[in-house]
């Protein structure tokens, strides 16, 4: 997998880059992606001619609603191109618009996972920053998380850190939550999805999130089970419109920032409960402990 | 038998079906006919429960007392719990016609009362086959299913496989259309969770929910009796899990056709990219 940083200053920089790098891809046999506003997209494809039918264009702000979202929609591309025989992908793709720092802090954690959720596919990922967009944070930002950058060629970003460095240092650690009671644990799995289902159904939480938090609870609570020593507590409740859930053990606790970030690939059998998990929620935090871990998961 | 069955019991055998149990322990074997008894009642069926062996009187004493909800249905006329000498070989000989008689009728006055079908479990009574008529029982088991063959009407035979040679036994096994047979005991034996084989597609098919309290149980299972690709039915298959996934692809990763999947099945498909692997194929049922 490559994944480059463009940065330009005007949409005919943007053209005269990016026209040539996915017509070069087509011309190869190559399959190609385009993520951008409707706007410049029209510029693009206005350059490409006729090649524009052969890239798949997706609107912005509808792929980029949160990163889980994106990592899985980029995904399941990537394996269905594959699946149908496709040499390699190319992809141009900018972030959506980013005001707040939070907003910054979580879209470079997202291109820090880029790093290492596609690295078994055969992609080249090149991510536009517009000058005229981006704030400056999110500009520095992009060189801590981009391997390669366009200057005068591809060259080595210089500034490049690594993926866990980035999302530990960027994801906000999450404060104690109080006015939670406690889930009963005694009566197995099946008992815990009885006693959530009646809990969600109290606080009248709908489906489909209702029965999506009940399966990645139960991944969190299967995950904590596995490598999470003896104490094991469930806590659930309402904190102000959203329901969440903490499942909380004494083992050796988890230091993987990126867990269940990264899409399940052929071969690896670890880690996709927590994915899982964090597809199926709105959130999903891990909460520092001073003893094992706790994993809080919000719909 | 001494457990405390759940809130709800998986049933593999849908409304309609011809389906026989072989499992080799009698407490399996009833597990899953009071499941069956259960869930047809929920449907609004009229239920007979033929009961061989011992007292009667004991013996239905004892079948009212297997779930709550029997000794009310009993009380009411949805449940029946009926002698199987009685009923097969009331006279000391066993008549295919006549059964097969007595049986229309009962369905036919089900339908009367205004119930939805009836269903139908139950023993044999012991040494049939050794009775006159005895040697009619193959051959009257391959007629129940083609004698009314309606979603109204649904049939789980239970067999003792000590009481049945096994040359009868495979005969009678294969006048059904779902056998829950021995290897699968295992995997009923919480009750959240049951499998029987669709004959007629050579599929397995679970019902109820695969969590990962029971999916090295099914692991186990499927490992040893269905070392290579494997056909699933998992339309019944209410919820399931990572673990409950991956017990179903096995230790060395077998070839799946899932017909159909489930909601449950396919909230994860895609997740766990089963939807791009070429070693699952996933079949819509019309």
């Amino acid at each position: 997998m490559r994944h480059s940083l463009f940065i330009y200053d005007n949409d005919d920089q943007m053209v005269e880059s990016m026209a040539p790098f996915l017509r070069s891809g087509l011309a190869s046999g190559e399959r190609a992606v385009v993520v951008l506003d409707r706007r410049k997209w029209e510029r693009l494809a206005g350059a490409l001619g006729s090649d524009s039918d052969e890239v798949l264009y997706v609107e912005r702000d509808t792929f980029y609603t949160r990163p889980e979202a994106a990592l899985l929609g980029y995904d399941g591309t990537l394996r269905r191109f594959v699946r149908d025989g496709a040499s390699a992908i190319r992809v141009f793709g900018e972030l959506p618009r980013c005001e707040t720092d939070a907003e910054v802090n979580l879209w470079l954690t997202y291109e820090a996972i880029l790093n290492r959720a596609f690295d078994h596919h055969p992609v080249w990922v090149v991510c536009g920053y517009d000058t005229r967009e981006v704030p400056e944070p999110l500009l520095k930002g992009a060189l801590d998380t981009h391997p390669e950058v366009l200057t005068e060629g591809w060259g080595d970003g210089l500034h490049y850190h690594e993926p866990d460095d980035v999302v530990r240092s960027r994801t906000p650690t999450p404060a104690p939550l109080t006015g939670l009671h406690a889930l009963p644990l005694d009566g197995g799995p099946r008992g815990f999805r009885e006693a959530l289902r009646a809990e969600l159904e109290t606080a009248a939480v709908p489906d489909p999130e209702a029965e999506n938090l009940l399966v990645a609870a139960e991944e969190v609570l299967a995950n904590a089970q596995r490598h999470g020593g003896e104490a094991l507590s469930v806590q659930v409740g309402r904190v102000g419109d959203r329901f969440v859930c903490e499942v909380s053990d004494d083992g050796p606790g988890m230091d993987d920032p990126l867990a269940g970030f990264l899409p399940p690939r052929p071969g690896h059998s670890g880690g996709a409960g927590l994915w899982v998990a964090r597809q199926l929620t709105r959130q999903l935090e891990l909460v520092p402990s001073p003893r094992g871990a706790i994993v809080r998961i919000w719909v | 038998m001494a457990f405390a069955p759940p809130a709800a019991l998986a049933v593999p055998v849908r409304p309609g079906e011809h389906a026989c149990c072989h499992f080799a322990h009698a407490d399996d074997r009833e597990r899953l006919a009071v499941a069956f008894v259960r869930d047809r009642l929920q449907r609004g069926d009229k239920v007979i429960y033929f009961f061989d062996g011992g007292d009667p009187a004991t013996s239905m004493s004892r079948l009212k007392r297997l779930d709550a909800g029997f000794e009310p249905a009993v009380a009411r006329g949805h449940l029946e719990l009926r002698r199987a000498r009685e009923a097969y070989i009331p006279d000391g000989r066993f008549e295919a016609d006549r059964m097969l008689a007595l049986l229309r009728e009962e369905h036919d006055r089900a339908g009367a009362q205004g119930y939805s079908g009836l269903s139908v479990t139950g023993e044999l009574p012991d040494a049939i086959c050794e009775l006159p008529g005895g040697e009619q029982l193959g051959a009257y088991e391959a007629r129940i299913a083609s004698d009314i063959d309606a979603p109204s009407y649904s049939v789980l035979c239970q067999y003792d496989q000590g009481r049945f040679g096994p040359g009868l036994l495979s005969d009678v096994i294969e006048a059904h259309e779902v056998d829950a047979s021995p290897e699968l005991a295992a995997i009923g034996r919480d009750g959240e969770l049951a499998a029987a084989r669709d004959r007629g597609r050579d599929a397995l098919r679970l019902a109820g929910e695969l969590d990962f309290g029971c999916a090295q149980t099914v692991s186990e299972v499927l490992d040893a009796n269905f070392p290579g690709p494997l056909r699933l039915d998992l339309a019944d298959l209410s919820y399931v899990d990572v673990a409950g996934m991956r017990a179903l692809r096995g230790r060395r990763g077998r070839r799946l056709t899932i017909a159909p999947a489930s909601d449950a099945v396919r909230r994860l498909l895609a997740l766990l990219a089963w939807d791009t692997d070429p070693e699952i194929e996933l079949v819509e049922l019309g």
